[in-house]
């Protein structure tokens, strides 16, 4: 028994398991990161642009809430799949962690954008205006006050987002991507192989708890006094 | 200097074809402590907003010492009802920050020296300097706003309904802080000051604007010279300052009521 898990392990876990734990870490950060940069960009824009924003602007606005909200309306694996030509055309392959990250940066971008706004709406009009009364450029105030002022909302708006992506990795594995999900799929359900399957789902439950931990420490770092 | 003359003044919302303020005309000299009084919702607040450049007027011009505004500006405080003060910085941070944006090329230790001297000035501890605006009472963070606008020594000083967030007491302190700081000024600071409360603007007042409701227009203009000012323990016992006590409110419910009807 004990030599029977010992060579299972050996062969599935430290050669299967272990490397596409690493991959889909490597998927999720990378698409996260991509997403809070564009995310941030985007929710800047709408925040900046919308009624009553710092310099209103109505088309910009309307153009950018409609992009949004028409890639938000995909479910993620149809998404994904409808990406694949213009994922191939961009990252030369539909395959693996590399042609992963493209699609699900695409489909993580307009939620981590509805994060960033949402969370810089709800900033006090009154600080802004405070800001302003002192001279402070647009600049300025999306920096040193808003964007400061967003940072908690941020920050767990994030960790929602890290969350929902986590188990967006393991939906682009069964179409082709690596990582946990693949695994679970391929070795694990396909195989009628419940070891592996379970194990990733464990691994995978294991890896929404310490997200969660992280980003609730994070959370009481910057959350305000 | 810095006389504001405001003339032909309208004002109404985007998209909107409801007139907020209507043909406001009012010409202040310098070191008047103007109170705006009115019922809420008539447009007082915003007709502050306009003064310190945080709307635009659609009509009509705001001009101090003959130049129109353009914008916020340094050169006109605000002191807001709810304080303004960022919650993530120190009271004494929050002046510095202010003062910093005025005199970018003063060192922190000068910055440091005013806002500590500001914060004294408005009757508060040195050691609230260090401290965040949640670990203040109401009052006090008031007094850190009203130092802030201080610190900054701007020629126009503009208060949004500053105290109508503080109980009667804090607010009868607070109120009787403002006036000695104001008076104590060699260059006394031309002062607008929003309130719908006929007492408040009776002590503090030079002049006194009654805005009439939806439009907001100026109904009533009344100066009190300094010598017949009232102070706070005879303000019931003047009779000239009681017949006017009722003049304004006869004035600020009249219009009220001609528009319910």
């Amino acid at each position: 028994m004990n030599s029977e898990f010992l060579a299972w392990y050996q062969k599935y876990f430290v050669k299967l398991i272990a490397p596409s734990i690493v991959d889909t870490l490597v998927m999720l950060s990378a698409t996260m990161v991509m997403a809070i940069i564009f995310g941030f960009f985007f929710g800047t824009i709408l925040v900046i642009t919308r009624k009553n924003g710092l310099r209103p602007n109505q088309p910009v606005y309307a153009v950018l809430n409609f992009i949004i909200n028409f890639v938000r309306s995909f479910p993620i694996l149809i998404l994904l799949v409808a990406l694949l030509p213009v994922t191939r055309a961009v990252v030369g392959t539909t395959i693996g962690v590399k042609g992963a990250i493209f699609p699900l940066t695409v489909a993580a971008t307009p939620f981590m954008a509805r994060i960033f706004e949402n969370a810089m709406v709800e900033v006090d009009p009154q600080l802004i205006e405070a800001a302003q009364s002192f001279g402070a450029s647009n600049t300025q105030i999306v920096i040193k006050v808003i964007l400061k002022e967003a940072v908690p909302s941020i920050v767990s708006g994030t960790i929602l987002a890290t969350i929902t992506y986590l188990s967006a990795t393991t939906i682009a594995g069964t179409i082709g991507a690596g990582g946990l999900g693949s695994v679970a799929m391929n070795y694990g359900y396909h195989r009628f192989d419940d070891r592996i399957l379970y194990t990733g789902v464990l691994i995978l439950c294991i890896l929404v708890q310490v997200i969660q931990l992280i980003g609730n420490f994070i959370y009481k770092c910057v959350q305000k006094g | 200097m810095n006389g504001t003359s405001i003339r032909d003044l309208s004002f109404s919302y985007e998209n909107d074809t409801r007139l907020i303020l209507k043909d406001i005309d009012l010409e202040v000299a310098a070191g008047e402590f103007v109170c705006l009084l009115g019922q809420s919702g008539c447009g007082k607040s915003t007709f502050l907003r306009l003064l310190a450049g945080l709307e635009k007027p659609t009509t009509g011009t705001i001009a101090v010492d003959g130049k129109a505004i353009a914008g916020a500006g340094l050169d006109r405080g605000v002191v807001f009802q709810d304080y303004g003060l960022f919650p993530w910085m120190t009271a004494g941070d929050n002046i510095m920050l202010a003062l910093k944006q005025k005199f970018p090329r003063m060192d922190k230790a000068q910055r440091k020296e005013i806002a500590l001297k500001a914060l004294r000035a408005v009757g508060l501890e040195e050691s609230v300097f260090g401290k965040l605006p949640k670990e203040l009472s109401g009052g006090m963070k008031q007094r850190c706003a009203i130092a802030q606008a201080f610190s900054i020594d701007p020629p126009i000083l503009l208060m949004d309904e500053p105290f109508g967030a503080l109980d009667a007491v804090t607010r009868a302190r607070l109120q009787d802080m403002v006036l000695e700081l104001w008076g104590s000024q060699q260059q006394k600071k031309t002062v607008f000051f929003v309130t719908h409360d006929v007492d408040e603007a009776l002590l503090l007042a030079t002049r006194i604007c009654v805005l009439g409701q939806a439009p907001g227009r100026v109904i009533y203009d009344v100066s009190i010279p300094p010598e017949s000012k009232p102070s706070r323990d005879n303000l019931f016992e003047d009779t000239e300052m009681m017949q006017l006590r009722n003049t304004l409110i006869r004035y600020i419910n009249r219009d009220v009521a001609s528009h319910i009807e």
